[in-house]
């Protein structure tokens, strides 16, 4: 299972949203708001934490996967 | 620490002026400032105070369908946020940001609050936090 798509669906309230092409530019609903509550969610499905500099610099589905640093079934 | 002053609860509504109405009617409420447009927060806002209450209500309400409230508020609206007033706004940020808080947006000016600067944080619960530098005796 996606755990990441898992997240975003669940934060989007879109239940069928693909994930792989999203970044923070191209994504409207990812505002700053949604993302504080998207890697609040993913530190808890994923048991990581992020630092602040981290959190403020990840803009995109693929940046997020290579910081959760899980390569397959993310 | 730094020193917290409870200044208001924001409510997120879907029209300002029709909740205003149910609040100063029903409730007793007492308006205490116009009706602000901060086109940064992409909100209307409205502040109520219940008589001998110093910790005032916000009414917020979307500027728009592109506003970035117009999503919470399809999930139900309600109340929305708690924000202090403090005395130096970085220091709180840091404050809250050593236990658990993350920075959503830094210091902005905000149009209700005459150019002082409001700050955004959550944490881990999702609390919603509002900073705004605190203001002088007759300020909001």
């Amino acid at each position: 299972m996606d755990k990441l798509a898992v997240v975003f669906r669940d934060v989007f309230d879109l239940p069928n949203l693909e994930i792989d092409d999203l970044t923070r530019d191209n994504f409207a609903l990812w505002d700053s708001l949604a993302h504080v509550k998207l890697i609040i969610e993913i530190e808890e499905a994923f048991n990581v934490k992020f630092t602040i500099d981290q959190v403020a610099d990840t803009r995109s589905v693929e940046e997020l996967r290579k910081l959760i640093g899980e390569k397959d079934g993310v | 620490m730094p020193t917290l002053r409870t200044h208001h609860v924001g409510v997120l509504v879907k029209d300002v002026p029709k909740a205003l109405k149910s609040y100063t009617n029903d409730l007793g409420y007492e308006v205490r400032s116009a009706l602000f447009h901060d086109p940064i927060q992409t909100a209307f806002v409205q502040f109520l105070a219940l008589p001998g209450d110093s910790v005032l209500l916000e009414l917020v309400a979307p500027d728009g369908p592109e506003s970035r409230l117009t999503n919470g508020l399809k999930k139900g609206g309600g109340i929305n946020h708690i924000c202090y007033a403090v005395p130096a706004i970085e220091e709180a940020i840091l404050h809250f940001g050593d236990h658990g808080f993350m920075s959503i947006h830094p210091p902005q000016p905000a149009v209700a609050f005459n150019g002082r600067r409001i700050a955004w944080l959550m944490n881990r619960d999702h609390l919603l936090v509002e900073l705004v530098e605190q203001g002088g005796t007759n300020d909001l």
